[in-house]
């Protein structure tokens, strides 16, 4: 359930706990990760959920942590913490519950083909979600013109919050 | 309580950055002359061919095909990855088909967004805000290109690259960049030149105009003088605002005020709108979209204010906090 998403964020986290603490869980996962690239002849395999999981930064994103005490100096961080964000963002849009990962076509002649986008995990923290992506993609659609480059579903995520803008940038 | 600290530490930050941005000269006529071939190719020119756009390690392919005659430009794009999308543009009006939803938008076009025709008409202050540069001619999609650099002049803008193909001046490949990092990428893989087309094809097919679908007109209205309750003072350096105007959008049903903003390059929009009883209110701050898009929302007096561009984010949080009501 953990692997289709279809578990809410507090049960999530749970189950992140348990896996933290048990090895013999997390060779499961693993195991299964591994059948289910077999199953989608996915090129390349799974790795250890080790990688994946010691990270504290891959529960905690930026968006999240408690507040730090910064310095007026960081102010010349902005470009640094910039980067920072985008990183997160990447990750964010994993763990973003507003975030669908469409099931996408390669190009027009690929519709009968076996290429598909599968959803690994689709859950997030409680306070990532707080604003629907739907109001965003209004305004992007808009923005963008119809443009390439801008689906219609489920390409925003939160990077940081105002609080953290301002605590990083103290004016 | 102000950190004065900070922002005497802000304003030498920013001195240095103006400093710094006068160090670049100005752009050759002959670079500035490479931009206005560009520019006018689109209305001088046919063609189709195929392109792509890539951010953020997405890859999505587009169907091109542009035809000129004595009533303007007429031209057709399909996206052929992900959710299928046809969008037709007869000069300004747009109409934007999505088959799986049976949906129509129609949309008048403000900005310039289509790969390859980016550049407004209009472009004299560019050199105030970009440093436009030769580079060299490379060869892009079999053809032979001049590469232009335009540097930006501070950090509220990102940097652009185009690939500019010598003898139609049709836009090859375009790479916005953060620094030395390619933020996104347009750049055609396939193209003809100055083709007779037919133009039928640019007329929907049958299955466009059934019964079933729905059709969106994104209407807007031009508010009179003082009737937009906003104004955008004390813009950050070389932004300049477009227009402004009431509009509905794709999912609402209420109208939302809409700014629009250029530096002659890059576009940014302000969306404001009343935040509704029947919605959580939204949560102010910074949200991510696929390339060079950054996303500043904020909240003044129960209304949300959604700014969009794709600039770096600290220019959309310059932007968005300019907006104040009368």
């Amino acid at each position: 359930m953990l692997m289709d998403g279809e578990l809410d964020h507090q049960e999530v986290a749970g189950v992140l706990e348990e896996l933290k603490i048990d090895e013999g869980l997390r060779e499961k996962w693993k195991n299964y990760h591994v059948i289910g690239d077999a199953l989608r002849q996915s090129s390349q395999l799974s790795t250890s959920v080790d990688l994946n999981f010691n990270k504290p930064t891959k529960t905690k994103p930026l968006v999240l942590v408690s507040k730090p005490k910064y310095k007026p100096a960081r102010i010349f961080a902005f470009s640094v913490a910039a980067s920072v964000i985008a990183m997160v963002s990447a990750w964010a849009l994993m763990y973003n519950q507003t975030y669908h990962p469409q099931q996408s076509i390669v190009a027009e002649n690929s519709r009968s083909g076996s290429q598909k986008a599968v959803p690994v995990m689709g859950t997030s923290p409680a306070s990532l979600v707080n604003y629907p992506t739907m109001d965003m993609n209004d305004y992007l659609f808009v923005h963008r013109e119809f443009s390439p480059g801008t689906g219609m579903q489920g390409h925003v995520t939160n990077v940081n919050t105002l609080t953290d803008y301002d605590e990083r940038y103290p004016r | 309580m102000i950190n004065w600290k900070a922002v005497a530490v802000f304003v030498l930050a920013v001195g240095f950055q103006v400093a710094f941005a006068q160090e670049l000269p100005r752009s050759s006529e002959s670079a500035l002359g490479w931009l206005k071939k560009m520019t006018n190719a689109p209305s001088l020119h046919n063609y189709a061919g195929t392109f792509v756009y890539y951010a953020d390690n997405h890859v999505e392919t587009s169907r091109i095909t542009h035809k000129v005659d004595q009533a303007g430009e007429h031209e057709k794009i399909e996206v052929l990855d992900g959710i299928q999308r046809i969008v037709f543009r007869d000069n300004d009006e747009m109409k934007c088909y999505l088959p799986e939803s049976k949906r129509i938008y129609t949309e008048k076009r403000w900005f310039r967004k289509f790969f390859p025709n980016l550049i407004p008409h209009s472009f004299e202050s560019i050199d105030e805000n970009y440093y436009v540069q030769e580079l060299k001619q490379e060869r892009v999609t079999d053809r032979l290109s001049q590469v232009l650099l335009l540097s930006p002049r501070d950090v509220l803008r990102y940097g652009h690259q185009f690939w500019i193909d010598i003898d139609t001046g049709l836009l090859l490949k375009v790479a916005v960049l953060n620094g030395k990092e390619i933020v996104e990428q347009f750049a055609f893989v396939q193209l003809d030149t100055d083709i007779s087309i037919d133009p039928d094809l640019f007329k929907p097919g049958q299955t466009f105009i059934a019964d079933d679908w729905k059709v969106t007109h994104l209407v807007t209205s031009t508010p009179k003088q003082g009737e937009l309750k906003w104004r955008v003072a004390n813009l950050p350096p070389g932004f300049k605002k477009i227009t402004e105007m009431k509009r509905n959008l794709a999912e609402k049903s209420t109208l939302v005020d809409h700014i629009a903003l250029t530096d002659s390059l890059a576009t940014v929009s302000i969306f404001i709108e009343p935040i509704g009883n029947e919605k959580p209110a939204p949560t102010p701050g910074f949200f991510s979209s696929r390339g060079a898009i950054n996303i500043y929302v904020r909240v003044i007096d129960g209304n949300k204010i959604t700014t969009v561009g794709e600039v770096p984010l600290e220019t959309t949080k310059l932007i968005g906090d300019a907006v104040s009501k009368y």
